[in-house]
């Protein structure tokens, strides 16, 4: 089937107005939230239902033509980058909350349906969706289960998996099922848990139950600042070693703080080394006990000051500076590189310095943003991408960090997904057999290698990093507002 | 292969190997089936080994760890090597300013317990069988207990493993951080498959601090409709109960009892010959757990609810009782609850949404009514989790065995609609008859497909699992 061709099947099964195949209009689909990878795809389709998922993932099975699905576009590794030669699936327009019931405290959403909007939809009523990517103004519930995606609130009510009960899936040969339900304990091996983070690669999702969760009934919001990042570092495994589980304990660094205060103007202290944003939920009472457990903590880390968010909208302010923080990073350089380590969170002090030590080797600014309390460190790159040299060593310092996260016992990616960026680091983590499994799992679902391919698999088994993404092109990151 | 070949090998690959006396491996029949060895490595290097030989030379291999559930799934259509792991026992590592532990297999979930709690914290995971079963039985069934109404499921804590593949060969998933995105989440896979996949030999688990303190209400409910609405108040509420239980009048009696204390009167009527007496109440019983600051607010708060509700009564429990009740709990259905005298049990599981709960309960208890058999029902409403457990003095005749067979086709059709109904503990007349699993919904081939590729020779388990995988 030629390219022609296979427009015309698509474009009979979605309508002419849910096909795009003009170069010009593609250029938008040659990237996520990695902007580094760029590749145009063939076509981009719009399905509307999951039939049209469905007969359109049929075609593409039976031609052999590799496809890829999208939400937003906000992912940060590439997981939505465009196989050569493939399609693309947008699921924007699979937009609906088909069914909130809230006596049963769990809906039922397209995979389209912006992250945001589920939890304004339910906020009425006293609910919410817990994962809060610091996208989810824009990204998608789909995306959401393809990355596993966390935020700053997981700490405490945990990440994607741990809020999606069950996922209707088309599979890569465009036969429709579900994957567990609206009740909880499917029987049979759990391809649900499989599904979510698979990054797209074993199926689509198309549809999801998902669990609403209570909002709390109080919360108090502290910014604590401190004079030393060391400080700051302790006072995060302090607080929980008291056996204090915050509902967000986040840190934000000085060059990060620069960044955010110029573009949002919240009030940040400028001279600060480092801040740490921690919230504490629950019930009204009890909940100043442990504000002033986690303010002592703080204070025998010499802490210089402990702030409190007045009201919700001091309170709404501060998280929305730091949920956008990425795209004030923008200001200080032409293009920014993020990444997504983690550390066993008794570590950040050791990750911390590892980070200041690569920023004095390779001569480059970077800023620090990220959720302390799980140890999900996301150093954040200022480089100038029509310096080569320079995107060379942003590489290369991004990659020094990430060994160094796995040598403290911890990850390369936390909530970004391996996807295209991180593929030749995998074996930093898994050996041969390790991968393996996964291939199996992958083969299982897609013996043909159709769905999302080339992605979270190594290129080169021999040489960890050598087929790294070389910064072939670059452009200032989607900033994320 | 004769028994002598097998017993050398696996001298050779155990330390301190003797094979079983004929007594032993009777013993160790599952479902009918008798092994012709019984081995309990010391390493999971030894462990590898083990399945290594035993995959190469064409011996099934049936994982063991407490033995308390080894009457789950379908009779194995062969067991030849009942692997223990009893050796595997040991807290590797334990961080508790990471709230993350490395624990391997084959430790019971109490000596698990005990020794995290020596630095504050503890798995919020609670499932049946808890002194004696291991926490490798409870991953590989997925069990869980009162708790993941506030914790999840053992999915929910588990974020790391290394798992002994059919062939021996050593995989790990995941990693030893709580958040972590790298590769397909391997460790959901394995949970819950009864190792037919390959055997999680250690595991590494998210914590949580012990709470400051714990208490918990019953309310005294006139029938399920009300108990059912009550806990449905409860769920709505700003409350963030740590459990949330509906129980039927057989199991409530029982729970009273554990209130009550040691010798305190006789737990013996609670349904002898399936006559639960005048006693129809059931009971709403709600957890809360933090600093003592919290839970008396909520336990203010949920007494109003089971007030507003009708409660007839409402007792608030704390300490020494807590603990005890809490345990009971925990310990249905696997037979702590059970009336005194009675024979082996008959256990389900249902897993519905939280308004699919009421129909099943009145189903089962108008069903044993019916059948003059006992039925304890508890409930962990908020997930839509139900236990039933079944029984009746003495052991179940064949006219039992028939009516009950007919019910719980009714429980299965009843939950399927949504759901899912699972026969755990049951005769194998029983199990022949009705199933075990329940259905697949369309993706049994996918489920086929993996466990041919993870264990094509049939390795582990087999016939077990659902669909006979």
């Amino acid at each position: 089937m030629n390219k022609d061709q296979l427009v015309e099947r698509l474009v009979a099964v979605l309508g002419r107005e849910n096909v795009i195949d003009a170069p010009d209009q593609l250029i938008v689909y040659e990237c996520d939230g990695l902007t580094i990878d760029r590749n145009a795809p063939h076509a981009v389709v719009y399905p509307t239902t999951t039939e049209d998922v469905a007969a359109v993932v049929r075609i593409l099975h039976e031609a052999r033509i590799p496809f890829v699905a999208r939400g937003a576009g906000t992912g940060l590794s590439g997981g939505s980058l465009p196989p050569d030669g493939g399609v693309m699936i947008a699921l924007t327009k699979m937009n609906r909350i088909v069914e909130v019931d809230f006596r049963n405290q769990r809906a039922l959403v397209e995979a389209g349906v912006v992250n945001l909007h589920l939890s304004k939809e339910t906020g009425k009523q006293g609910y919410h969706f817990v994962p809060d990517p610091s996208s989810q103004y824009a990204c998608t519930i789909g995306g959401n289960i393809a990355e596993n995606s966390g935020g700053p609130h997981t700490l405490k009510y945990g990440v994607t998996t741990n809020h999606t009960l069950g996922v209707e899936v088309v599979l890569p040969d465009g036969q429709v099922t579900w994957f567990g339900g609206k009740a909880e304990d499917a029987v049979g091996y759990d391809l649900r848990g499989l599904m979510i983070g698979s990054e797209g690669m074993l199926g689509i999702v198309t549809r999801a139950w998902v669990k609403l969760t209570r909002l709390p009934q109080a919360w108090r919001t502290f910014l604590v600042v401190f004079d030393q990042v060391e400080d700051a570092s302790r006072a995060v495994a302090g607080v929980v070693d008291r056996g204090i589980v915050p509902s967000a304990l986040e840190m934000i660094d000085k060059v990060a703080i620069g960044a955010i205060e110029a573009a949002y103007h919240f009030g940040f202290p400028m001279d600060a080394e480092a801040v740490l944003i921690i919230e504490l939920e629950g019930h009204e009472a009890g909940l100043d006990s442990q504000a002033e457990a986690v303010a002592e903590v703080c204070r025998e880390n010499r802490a210089s000051d402990i702030r409190t968010a007045e009201d919700d909208k001091e309170r709404t302010l501060l998280w929305m500076s730091r949920k956008r923080a990425f795209g004030a990073m923008g200001r200080l350089s032409p293009s920014y590189y993020v990444q997504d380590g983690v550390v066993p969170r008794t570590k950040i002090p050791d990750i911390m310095r590892v980070i200041q030590e690569t920023a004095g080797k390779y001569d480059l600014l970077i800023g620090n943003v990220f959720h302390a309390g799980d140890g999900n460190i996301h150093p954040c790159i200022a480089y100038d991408d029509r310096d080569e040299e320079q995107a060379r060593k942003t590489v290369e310092a991004s990659n020094e960090i990430l060994r160094a996260c796995v040598d403290l016992g911890g990850s390369i990616t936390g909530e970004h997904g391996i996807g295209y960026e991180k593929v030749d680091l995998m074996p930093l983590i898994f050996n041969e057999a390790d991968i393996e499994a996964m291939e199996t799992v992958k083969a299982v679902f897609d013996e043909e290698n159709l769905s999302n391919p080339g992605k979270m698999f190594p290129t080169n088994r021999t040489c960890i990093g050598c087929g790294t993404a070389e910064l072939k092109y670059t452009n200032r990151q989607a900033a994320l507002l | 292969m004769s028994d002598e070949v097998l017993h050398s090998r696996l001298g050779s690959l155990v330390d301190g190997y003797t094979p079983a006396s004929r007594e032993a491996l009777a013993a160790h029949a599952v479902e009918g089936v008798v092994p012709s060895a019984v081995v309990a490595p010391g390493s999971v290097e030894s462990l590898a080994a083990t399945v290594q030989m035993a995959s190469e030379l064409g011996y099934a291999v049936i994982p063991r760890g407490g033995g308390t559930k080894m009457d789950f799934g379908h009779p194995p259509s062969r067991a030849d090597i009942v692997v223990s792991l009893e050796r595997l026992n040991r807290i590797v590592a334990h961080e508790p300013a990471d709230q993350t532990a490395t624990v391997e297999a084959g430790i019971t979930m109490a000596e698990l317990q005990a020794g995290l709690g020596k630095r504050g914290q503890f798995l919020p995971l609670d499932p049946p069988h808890g002194d004696a079963g291991t926490l490798g039985g409870a991953l590989a069934t997925n069990a869980s207990g009162v708790l993941r109404t506030s914790f999840g499921t053992a999915r929910d804590l588990v974020i790391g493993a290394r798992v002994v593949q059919a062939d021996g060969t050593v995989v790990r998933s995941g990693g030893q951080v709580v958040k972590n995105v790298a590769g397909y989440d391997l460790n959901k896979m394995y949970i819950g498959s009864l190792g037919t996949l390959g055997i999680l030999a250690e595991v590494n688990l998210k914590l949580e601090p012990l709470p400051a303190a714990g208490r918990l209400l019953i309310g005294t409910m006139a029938g399920i409709g009300e108990a059912a609405e009550c806990a449905f108040r409860i769920m709505d509420s700003e409350i963030m109960p740590s459990f949330l239980e509906v129980a039927s009048p057989a199991t409530r009696f029982l729970i009273a009892g554990e209130v009550a204390g040691p010798g305190a009167g006789s737990r013996s009527d609670g349904g002898v010959e399936g006559h639960l007496g005048d006693d129809r109440d059931f009971a709403v019983v709600a957890g809360m757990i933090g600093t003592d600051e919290t839970v008396d607010w909520q336990a203010g708060e949920c007494e109003r609810i089971f007030r507003d509700s009708g409660a007839a009564d409402v007792i608030s429990v704390d300490g020494d009782g807590y603990r005890r009740v809490l345990d009971g709990m925990r310990a249905f259905p696997g037979g702590g609850l059970l009336p005194q005298d009675m024979g082996p049990a008959v256990t389900c599981r249902a897993g519905v949404t939280p308004d699919g709960v009421e129909a099943l309960f009145r189903m089962a208890d108008e069903g044993s009514r019916r059948l003059s058999i006992g039925c304890g029902l508890l409930s962990h409403f908020a997930r839509g989790h139900v236990a039933f457990v079944f029984y009746r003095n003495g052991t179940f005749r064949e006219s039992d065995l028939e009516g009950l067979a007919s019910l719980i086709e009714d429980l299965r059709i009843a939950s399927e609609e949504q759901g899912v109904f699972v026969v755990e503990h049951a005769p194998v007349a029983l199990k022949e008859r009705v199933g075990v699993w329940g259905s697949t919904r369309g993706n049994r081939h996918i489920m086929e497909m993996l466990k041919n590729r993870f264990d094509p020779k049939g390795t582990l388990n087999p016939g077990r699992f659902v669909d006979g995988i």
